[in-house]
């Protein structure tokens, strides 16, 4: 009976005991907040010495799902105090303590720092081991930019070298670019018509190499109207274009030895916004009519208000700009239209200077370059072979 | 002699200064080449000035002379000055500065914000005019710019997959083969003109600064 009673108590104790065996995890650490593993701390290469990586691996048996937040924590000494320097709620596997002058936060070459990463689940906080430490390291050149110096290098060399060969009189040929061609017969055009010639040098800043090199052509320009005594209008949309225009103006009619046809209401500033700039010239080219509309710089939305406004008025139209998506506007609106390249070879292919026609040579020779590297990459590319794009990355 | 070399001493000096910061990533060196910067914005500022003066210029010849349609400038130069006036006044004052409920953000976007969305969607009705000529069918180019057109236009629409079956795929190869490999050739030879127009520039070798 005493057997018989002690086998029943036995089962009923055995069968919440199976219950409890299903509902407990198999690992019993899973459900814990553990620390991170693995933390390494490096100096990020190739910079100012104000930025250090760090990383981490997270237990494999981690729930990631309760971690709320990471923090960051910093000191100068192994031994402490850490202050904390950051915190997210992502559950990241690396961060980057970088020197910002905004918040005052340092990173210096003069200390050693020290990290330890802490997990927070809402109601607990685990840290990890204190990593190494590590000084972060000034660079003196970026290493990783070491392909764009050579290549830079490379073209920088082949332009002196042609520049020289090129005044030492070695010919070197143009093709015929028709937009440049025209100029001359605009202009004339102008002149029986007797009416003005709009230039107009974008609407960008002056920092931009377009708006700068505008103003080279500008001046070529000038010269030529002066030379017709073609009245010119130019129209600028940044104030800071103004004392540009203005002076590159002044010059163009001393060279062309007719400083008395220069007035102060040539240069016409309209807005820096782009949209109030395109109605002011269009207003301009509806009202006086210029013979001729000259777009060289950069330019952007407004290019096909300003060019089907011309073509309305049946004016001549010569645009030029580096901006890619703006060409299919002036080259559907426009009677000649200078494509990216040809822009910058104006002042040489005008002047036939031979300080400016030797780049022009140099470029021909980088892009037979860039088309080698094309093809041998692409067939490289082709076997597997992933050299380029790693010799190329910047 | 030096009306020439000292402005292109120091369109070398800070030229170079700008191209080697990019490859010195030296704190002291970037620090001062940012200063630079922040000086060329401060010239910038005042730039401002000249544009505002130049403005008034011009249209005060024109209605000075009682030039064609003068009357267009005495509009320009009152809104001008109406504009700033309120754009200037202390933020304190019952009409000025420019938060919310103040005449200058009140002209700003009751005005001239309708002015530019006009000026922006007269760009559709220009596009229109300007794809109906260069469309028009008279050589062989011609007629492939046409067909093209006419594919990738049929092919961006939803329904153009039932008009031209195939025409979204060969749509989208010709956006990412054809007209990609027409514009890197061209963003090559724009990216070398630019450079070497920097060297010239950096070198006095071409001078959109200064005199001769």
């Amino acid at each position: 009976m005493k057997r018989a009673h002690f086998i029943y108590l036995l089962l009923l104790w055995c069968i919440p005991m199976m219950g409890i065996a299903q509902i407990v995890p198999e690992n019993p650490s899973s459900g814990a907040l553990q620390s991170v593993q693995n933390l390494q701390v490096s100096d990020v290469p190739n910079d100012a010495g104000d930025e250090i990586n760090i990383s981490w691996d997270f237990p494999d048996d981690l729930d990631k799902s309760q971690i709320t937040e990471i923090r960051i924590y910093r000191s100068t000494s192994a031994s402490g105090p850490f202050r904390q320097i950051d915190a997210f709620p992502l559950v990241l596997d690396s961060y980057t303590d970088a020197d910002d002058d905004e918040t005052g936060h340092i990173v210096t070459p003069k200390d050693t720092y020290y990290y330890k990463i802490g997990l927070f689940n809402g109601s607990e906080e685990v840290t990890s081991q204190v990593s190494e430490g590590v000084s972060p390291q000034i660079s003196f050149f970026n290493w990783g930019r070491l392909n764009v110096f050579i290549i830079l290098g490379i073209y920088f060399a082949l332009i002196l070298y042609f520049i020289r060969a090129s005044r030492k009189g070695r010919e070197i040929y143009i093709r015929t670019l028709p937009g440049l061609e025209a100029l001359e017969e605009s202009v004339g055009r102008a002149t029986e018509m007797g009416k003005p010639v709009l230039y107009m040098p974008g609407i960008d800043e002056a920092n931009n190499i377009q708006t700068l090199y505008s103003m080279v052509i500008l001046r070529y320009v000038t010269q030529l109207v002066a030379e017709y005594e073609t009245p010119l209008i130019v129209t600028v949309g940044k104030a800071f274009v103004v004392p540009l225009a203005e002076e590159t103006v002044r010059q163009g009619y001393m060279d062309a030895g007719r400083p008395d046809l220069y007035n102060q209401d040539i240069v016409r500033y309209y807005s820096d916004e782009q949209f109030a700039a395109a109605a002011g010239v269009s207003g301009v080219i509806l009202r006086e009519k210029p013979a001729t509309n000259i777009y060289l710089g950069s330019f952007y939305a407004e290019s096909l208000i300003l060019a089907e406004t011309g073509f309305l008025t049946g004016s001549i139209q010569i645009a030029g700009t580096g901006n890619i998506h703006q060409l299919p506007f002036f080259v559907v609106a426009c009677d000649y239209t200078l494509i990216g390249e040809e822009f910058y070879a104006a002042s040489a292919y005008l002047s036939e200077d031979p300080k400016l026609l030797g780049p022009l040579k140099a470029a021909d020779w980088m892009k037979i370059l860039a088309v080698g590297f094309i093809g041998v990459g692409a067939v490289l590319e082709t076997f597997g072979i992933d050299l380029f794009p790693r010799l190329l990355q910047i | 002699m030096a009306r020439r070399s000292i402005p292109t001493a120091i369109a070398f000096f800070f030229g170079a200064m700008m191209v080697v910061n990019y490859f010195v990533p030296w704190g002291w060196f970037s620090d001062r080449a940012n200063q630079v910067q922040e000086w060329g914005l401060i010239v910038v500022a005042f730039a401002y000035i000249l544009g505002a003066l130049n403005v008034m210029r011009v249209h005060g010849h024109k209605i000075q002379r009682k030039e064609e349609d003068w009357r267009f400038s005495i509009v320009t130069i009152i809104t001008m000055v109406v504009m700033l006036s309120f754009g200037l006044m202390p933020e304190h004052w019952a009409i000025g500065g420019m938060e919310r409920g103040s005449p200058f953000l009140w002209m700003f976007d009751n005005m001239y914000v309708p002015m530019m969305a006009t000026m922006y969607s007269l760009l559709a009705f220009f596009i229109a005019s300007a794809a109906f000529r260069a469309f028009k069918v008279r050589s062989l180019e011609a007629t492939l710019l046409a067909v093209t057109a006419v594919i990738v236009m049929i092919g961006a629409v939803p329904l153009g997959g039932i008009l031209l079956p195939g025409s979204m795929e060969l749509r989208t190869w010709i956006m990412e083969t054809l007209q990609n490999v027409g514009k890197r050739g061209i963003m090559i030879g724009v990216a070398l003109g630019a450079i070497s127009t920097s060297l010239k520039i950096i070198l006095g070798i071409e001078r959109p600064y200064g005199r001769d």
